[in-house]
C-alpha cells in the first residue's frame, strides 16, 4: 500500500485530500506546516509528497530542496498560477504541479501517473477472479491469460485503482492519454465495451448516463 | 555637417573676407597717396620749369635790351629750360595758346586736346591720371605768360611702376592671405574639435542611457555649458531611474496582491469544489459524511462571502468620493458601541468608552467601518471577558490634533508583524485568523480609510501585553 504525505496548512483542504486518498485506499499522513512536514519525512518513509507551496514556517520550495536527497516524488499543490513558479517547481525536480482548485479524480489520476512513472505503485492488483501484474503487463482470469491492448490495460488498471468511484470521461482522458482534449467519446466507449467483453464485466463496469463509468465493488 | 566643421568653414570664410578687405583698402590707400605725391612732385617741377622759362626770358630781354622776344628766342629759352629737367618727365612740351607746338620731346599732342580745352575755358592748370594701352601716366597742362604771350606747358609722367609694384604687392598679399587663412582654419578646426569633444562624450552617455542603463553617469567635464548639460542629463536619468523603481514597486505590490488574492480565493474554492465533487462521485456515502462535507462547504462559502464583502469595502474606500460631515465624537462613539454590542457579548468583552466634546469632520460611514474593523480585531485578540478601550484625546500641545485610539490587552503582535500588519492578506497567525473568520484585509481597509481622511494611523504593540491603534487626525486639515 502506497503511503502519501499531505503537506497543507488549510485544515479543510488537508481533510479533503485525505478523503480523496481514501477513495483509492492510499495510506496518508497529514502535516500542517513546513516544520511538521520535515519531521514526518525524517521519521517515516513515504512514496509521494503532496506539497502546498504557500506554507507557514518553511515554504514548499524549501522543503523540496531539503528532501531532494531522499528521492521522494513530489506533486506541488498551489494557488499560484504564475508560469515562473511552475517552471521553478518542475526544474527543481517536482513530478507534477496541480493548481487549486482541482477535481478529486484529477488528483488521483496524477498520483497514479507519478507512482507508475517512479515505479512505486503496487504491482499486483486483484479484482474478484481477475489478477493483474502491472510490471509484467499480464491479466489473468481463472488461471487463463486474457489478452488486452496496452490502452485497454491502462484503462482497466485505472478502474481497479478507483473502484466504486464515478469516473468522468474527461478524467479518463487525462489519466490515460494525458491530454486535456476529449478526442471522441466513442473511442472510449469502444475500449470499455472491449474490456466488458474480454473480462465478463457487463454488470460490474457500468455506464453512468451523462457522467462516465464506474467499476462496482466485487 | 558637424557643428565643428560648420563653424570652422564659417570662420575661415570670415577671416578670408576680413583680411582681404583690410589689406586691399590699405594697399589702395598707399597707392593713392603715392600718386598724389607724384602729382605734387610734377607740379613742383613744372613750376620750377615755368619759373626758369620766365626768368630766362627776362634775362634775355635785359641782355638784348628788347621789349619783345621773337618766337625763335622763346623757343630757345624753352629748349634750354626743358633740357635741364633730366628724365623726370617722360615727355614735356610747350605750346602756344592756340595749340601750336613750340617745343616737344615725346608728347602725343592728341592726348592733350581735352586738357587744352579746359585751359581755354579759363583754368590755370589741369592734372589727370590716364591710362594708355600699356602705361599709366600723369598728364598735366599749365598756362603761363611770357611777354604777354600765353603759353601752355604740357607734361607726361610715367607712373606704371607704381601700378606694377601695386600688382606685385597684391599678388603677394593674396598668397599671404591664403596661407594665413589656411593656418587659421586648421587651428580653428583643431580648437573646435577639442572644445566640442565633451559633446561626443555626452552623446555616448545619452545613447547608453537610452539603451536602458539608467545607472550610467556622465562625466561632468569640459566647458561650463557642457558641465551643466551633463549634470542635467545625469539628473534626468536619475529621476527616470527613480520613477522606474517606483513603477516596479507598484507593479510588484500589485502582483503580490493578486497572488495573495488568488490564494485566498482558491483556498475556499478548493474545499467547496473538492467536497461537492466527492459527494457526487462516491457511490456509498453515509449520512454523517454528507453532513460533515456540507458543513465544510457552507463554512468555506461563508469565507468567500466575507472575502468578497471585504474586497468590495476596500474598493469602495479607495474609489468613493468622501461625504464629509461634522460629527460629535460623543454621538459617534455611542453609535459604534451599539453596533459592536452583539460581538462584544459573544466574547463577554467590555468596551470602555472615553470622549470629550470634540467635533470632527469625517465621512461617517467609512469611519464606522474603520472602527468596526479595529474593535473587531481587538475582540479577536482578546481573551474572553477582557476590556477594550475606545478613547478620544485632544492633543495638549497642538490644539488642532485629535487622537482616537482603540486599545486591547490581548495577545499583541511582534515588531515584524506590526510592519506587515496593513499589507493586504497578511495574517500574523493564519490558523487563528481562519478560526476567527478573518480574511486579512481588515487593517488594509483601515489604513485606506485613514489615508483618505489625510490622517495617520499608528500601531504600537507588545506580545502578550496588548495592542494600541491610534488614529491621529488633523482637525484644521479636515475642516479645510
Amino acid at each position: 500500500m502506497n503511503k502519501i504525505l499531505i503537506v497543507e496548512d488549510d485544515r479543510n483542504i488537508a481533510y479533503l485530500i485525505a478523503n480523496i486518498l481514501m477513495l483509492s485506499d492510499y495510506q496518508y499522513v497529514n502535516a500542517y506546516d513546513g516544520f511538521e512536514a520535515l519531521e514526518c519525512i525524517n521519521r517515516d518513509r513515504f512514496d509521494l509528497i503532496i506539497l502546498d507551496i504557500m506554507l507557514p514556517g518553511v515554504n514548499g520550495f524549501e522543503i523540496q530542496d531539503k528532501v531532494k536527497h531522499l528521492d521522494i516524488p513530489i506533486i506541488f499543490l498551489t494557488a499560484l498560477q504564475d508560469v515562473h513558479d511552475k517552471v521553478n517547481g518542475l526544474r527543481a525536480g517536482a513530478e507534477d504541479y496541480i493548481v487549486k482548485p482541482f477535481e478529486p479524480l484529477e488528483l488521483l489520476a496524477r498520483i497514479a501517473v507519478v507512482l507508475r512513472r517512479t515505479n512505486r505503485e503496487d504491482s499486483l492488483l486483484k479484482y474478484g477472479d481477475i489478477s493483474v501484474n502491472i510490471n509484467k503487463h499480464i491479466v489473468i482470469q481463472k488461471d487463463k491469460v486474457v489478452n488486452l491492448t496496452p490502452t485497454e490495460f491502462d484503462i482497466f488498471v485505472f478502474f481497479l485503482r478507483n473502484v466504486d468511484i464515478a469516473i468522468f470521461r474527461e478524467c479518463l482522458f487525462k489519466a490515460i492519454w494525458n491530454t486535456e482534449f476529449v478526442v471522441e467519446s466513442r473511442t472510449i466507449d469502444t475500449h470499455i465495451q472491449n474490456l466488458r467483453r474480454k473480462l465478463n464485466l457487463q454488470n460490474k463496469l457500468i455506464t453512468i448516463p451523462r457522467i462516465g463509468y464506474r467499476l462496482e465493488k466485487e | 555637417m558637424n557643428l565643428w566643421l560648420k563653424m570652422a568653414v564659417v570662420i575661415l570664410i570670415l577671416v578670408v573676407i576680413a583680411t582681404s578687405v583690410s589689406s586691399l583698402m590699405t594697399l589702395e590707400q598707399s597707392r593713392r597717396s603715392t600718386i598724389e605725391q607724384k602729382i605734387n612732385e610734377c607740379v613742383l617741377s613744372q613750376e620750377r620749369i615755368i619759373r626758369e622759362i620766365v626768368e630766362g626770358a627776362i634775362i634775355k630781354e635785359e641782355t638784348d635790351s628788347v621789349l619783345l622776344l621773337s618766337e625763335f628766342d622763346i623757343s630757345n629759352i624753352v629748349g634750354t629750360a626743358l633740357c635741364d629737367t633730366g628724365d623726370f618727365f617722360s615727355g614735356i612740351g610747350v605750346f602756344t595758346y592756340n595749340g601750336v607746338c613750340i617745343f616737344n620731346t615725346a608728347l602725343e599732342q592728341s592726348n592733350y586736346i581735352v586738357l587744352f580745352d579746359k585751359i581755354q575755358d579759363g583754368k590755370e592748370d589741369v592734372f589727370c591720371v590716364c591710362s594708355d594701352e600699356e602705361r599709366k601716366v600723369i598728364r598735366g597742362v599749365s598756362s603761363f605768360l611770357v611777354d604777354d604771350t600765353e603759353l601752355i606747358l604740357a607734361f607726361e609722367h610715367d607712373i606704371s611702376s607704381i601700378y606694377e609694384s601695386w600688382d606685385k604687392e597684391l599678388r603677394m598679399l593674396n598668397k599671404v592671405n591664403f596661407i594665413v587663412a589656411l593656418t587659421v582654419a586648421f587651428v580653428m578646426t583643431f580648437l573646435l574639435f577639442i572644445l566640442l569633444y565633451p559633446m561626443s562624450l555626452i552623446n555616448r552617455g545619452v545613447k547608453e542611457i537610452t539603451n536602458g542603463n539608467y545607472e550610467y553617469k556622465l562625466a561632468e567635464k569640459g566647458c561650463y555649458e557642457f558641465k551643466i548639460l551633463s549634470k542635467n542629463i545625469n539628473a534626468l536619468s536619475q529621476s527616470v531611474l527613480l520613477n522606474v523603481e517606483k513603477l516596479k514597486n507598484i507593479s510588484e505590490g500589485r502582483k503580490k496582491f493578486i497572488d495573495n488574492f488568488a490564494h485566498e480565493m482558491k483556498t475556499p474554492l478548493t474545499s467547496i469544489i473538492g467536497f461537492s465533487s466527492l459527494m457526487s462521485i462516491r457511490k456509498n456515502i453515509n449520512k454523517e459524511k454528507i453532513a460533515e462535507y456540507s458543513d465544510i462547504i457552507t463554512e468555506e462559502a461563508n469565507r468567500l462571502k466575507k472575502l468578497s464583502g471585504k474586497l468590495l469595502e476596500l474598493s469602495t474606500a479607495e474609489h468613493v468620493l468622501l461625504d464629509y460631515s461634522q460629527v460629535a465624537i460623543s454621538d459617534f462613539f455611542h453609535e459604534i458601541k451599539t453596533i459592536m454590542q452583539p460581538m462584544l457579548e459573544e466574547k463577554k468583552c467590555q468596551l470602555n468608552v472615553e470622549f470629550d466634546d470634540t467635533v470632527i469632520n469625517i465621512d461617517k460611514e467609512l469611519f464606522k467601518s474603520l472602527f468596526y474593523n479595529l474593535i473587531d480585531n481587538a475582540i479577536k485578540a482578546s481573551l474572553p471577558g477582557a476590556t477594550i478601550f475606545l478613547n478620544c484625546q485632544t492633543s495638549q500641545t497642538k490644539r488642532n490634533k485629535v487622537i482616537l485610539s482603540v486599545t486591547d490587552e490581548g495577545i499583541g503582535m511582534s515588531e515584524s508583524d506590526i510592519q506587515l500588519a496593513i499589507e493586504p492578506f497578511y495574517m500574523a497567525d493564519k490558523a487563528r485568523s481562519r478560526k476567527e473568520n478573518g480574511v486579512g484585509l481588515g487593517l488594509t481597509l483601515c489604513a485606506e480609510i485613514v489615508r483618505q481622511h489625510n490622517a495617520t494611523m499608528h500601531i504600537s504593540s507588545q506580545l502578550n501585553k496588548g495592542t494600541k491603534v491610534c488614529i491621529i487626525m488633523n482637525t484644521e486639515d479636515s475642516n479645510g
